[in-house]
């Protein structure tokens, strides 16, 4: 292949890598002190994302996502915010709808997996109206890795040889030891971080269970980080199993407690995605009038993520998603 | 008399057949997710599935909807992180990639980003590469499996995800970790490997009622032809009776075909 197809890159950087200048931020933070976080999502929302800032949500599109704060962002018509479309499924659907990202780094989104492509996302790219640069999800991942490293780059070996480095904005370099060629991707430091957990104390020291995707990561990298957890619980529960804390308070802003937070999202040993929804929503969207009455119900006109719950079904549909989360019970009634 | 079956159920079928026993495959959504499962049931009991979200070993109660869900790490020997797994196909532990695709060219070079010739304003705007760059960068050997039509099979708009690049030699000019790239493409009309000179496609078996002009004629780019072209083997019911009852007794990924 033209290795000449390697130099010069029309991706944007949105934010640069400043390691320097992030170690003088998190020190200004101060937030190792032992205070409560506790906030609402109005809030958190209003307080922590500014128009134009740049933002990361964890979990995995579908999974373990920040619903409530999601809904909260399109209540508020935050606008041109850029997003670190890693594995954006639902969540950059939900952001696409309240038109709020004008530029995002793309890994994998408009599609929701097996359940197809979203339209209303889909047209955001078409339009022209967001401004894209290409990625990969491990790329993605090791950007947020490089940044909770504290280095402004990582080494890796993907990405090489692909159009997907023509609209990127990453470096080739040969390794100073072997000579073998790597592609340095810059850190990753988003304004805000916004991550769904199983578990928090009033102070943010949080506990995820199941697969943690990039979280681990993204919790460092965040200059500013939201927690929503399904659970506020006591320090002292978290002092029991110190080892299952993957979030320490100091690098967490805002803890707030939203049950069935990740709905229509799937929670780990807790509640399965639910798939009617997340169709009806796919299927609002062919028509204009149609979705815009959609995105009322489900949003607009809804207060917060309870609201939201008992637009879609209420506790017996919560009942059923429940059941559908454990396997071992389908065949008991 | 044997029993009909769909188009998705056939490459699926087919499919599972090339995975190794005692091997570690990361899967996508969808069709590659039901191969691997179905080969672990019939002839890989010791195939150890990934997904690239963190699951890693699980013993799957039925098709999950995400690489990410809940069912990816159900009964699993590890519930890990994404920079996990894809760090293991970085040090070289990972057998197979098993990924789809939308368009693929004659070297396996593979488009999930955009249809169209201008990037800024696309035709059709796809999800991108999600972990499938990755996976088909850094694992020994890549299984596609996909639809064979000219639409499909043709030049790639955008080359999102890795084959043989330009042809023999240029991953490792490209800087690719030597030694891997596509192993088979699984169509529902043949399959198809890599001749060695070239790293072009080549016609390997075609499937029971299939042509090679039908092949041809599906094929946006010449394709070589194996000296010893062979007749798919055709599916067994076993194989249709796993798939539907075990693998995907819902039709989340055969009923759609």
């Amino acid at each position: 292949m033209d290795r000449s197809r390697h130099s010069p890159r029309d991706g944007h950087l949105a934010n640069a890598p400043d390691v320097d200048e992030a170690r003088d931020f998190f020190r200004q933070k101060q937030s190792a002190q032992m205070k409560s976080k506790v906030t609402t999502v109005k809030d958190a929302v209003s307080e922590y994302i500014d128009d134009g800032n740049y933002i990361a949500v964890g979990g995995f599109g579908t999974n373990r996502i920040p619903t409530a704060v999601l809904h909260e962002i399109v209540r508020q018509r935050k606008t041109r915010l850029g997003l670190a479309g890693h594995t954006s499924t639902h969540d950059f659907q939900i952001l696409a709808s309240g038109s709020c990202v004008d530029r995002c780094d793309i890994a994998y989104v408009v599609g929701l997996e097996a359940r197809g492509l979203s339209r209303i996302a889909r047209e955001a790219f078409e339009s022209g109206d967001i401004e894209a640069t290409e990625w990969t999800n491990a790329a993605l991942a090791w950007r947020y890795k490089a940044a909770a490293m504290g280095v402004s780059f990582l080494p890796i070996r993907t990405m090489l040889g692909s159009d997907t480095v023509h609209h990127s904005t990453v470096e080739e370099i040969s390794c100073p030891f072997t000579g073998i060629t790597y592609l340095a991707v810059p850190a990753l430091f988003p304004d805000v971080g916004i991550i769904h957990v199983h578990r928090s104390d009033i102070y943010g020291n949080c506990q995820v269970d199941g697969i943690m995707i990039s979280d681990y990561d993204l919790a460092r990298a965040s200059r500013q980080l939201i927690i929503t957890t399904e659970q506020i619980v006591s320090n002292e529960i978290i002092r029991r199993r110190p080892d299952q804390t993957i979030i320490p308070h100091y690098v967490v802003d805002a803890v707030i407690e939203v049950p069935y937070g990740s709905y229509p999202g799937n929670m780990p040993y807790l509640y399965y995605s639910d798939e009617d929804h997340l169709r009806k929503w796919l299927d609002a969207e062919r028509d204009p009038d149609t979705f815009a009455h959609f995105l009322d119900t489900h949003i607009y006109s809804a207060a917060d993520h309870w609201d939201y719950l008992d637009t879609v079904g209420g506790t017996k549909l919560l009942d059923e998603l429940r059941k559908l989360e454990h396997p071992e019970s389908w065949g008991v009634n | 008399m044997r029993q009909p079956y769909n188009r998705m159920e056939m490459m699926i079928s087919v499919a599972s057949r090339f995975l190794e026993d005692n091997s570690i495959v990361v899967v996508g959504t969808g069709a590659p997710c039901a191969a691997a499962m179905l080969a672990q049931v019939l002839y890989a009991p010791g195939l150890t599935i990934m997904f690239e979200a963190g699951g890693v070993g699980p013993i799957l109660p039925a098709m999950p909807v995400s690489v990410g869900d809940s069912r990816t790490f159900y009964r699993g020997l590890m519930a890990c992180s994404m920079p996990e797994i894809f760090e293991a196909c970085q040090r070289g532990i990972v057998d197979y990639a098993f990924i789809g695709g939308a368009q693929i060219d004659q070297y396996g070079n593979v488009n999930s980003t955009m249809i169209g010739d201008d990037y800024d304003r696309p035709d059709v705007r796809l999800p991108g590469s999600g972990g499938a760059n990755d996976l088909a960068s850094l694992c020994w050997q890549t299984l596609i499996i996909t639809p064979q039509d000219t639409r499909r099979f043709t030049e790639v708009d955008f080359l999102t995800t890795p084959g043989y690049l330009s042809g023999a030699g240029a991953r490792e000019e490209a800087g690719l970790p030597p030694g891997c790239g596509p192993y088979k493409v699984i169509t529902d009309l043949c399959v198809l490997g890599f001749d060695d000179t070239e790293k072009r496609m080549k016609v390997e078996s075609i499937h029971q009622g299939v042509t090679r002009d039908i092949v041809d004629e599906n094929t946006g780019f010449p394709l070589l032809w194996d000296d010893d072209l062979a007749m798919t083997p055709a599916i067994a019911d076993e194989e249709l009776q796993v798939l539907r009852e075990q693998v995907d007794p819902y039709g989340v990924v055969i009923g759609r075909s």
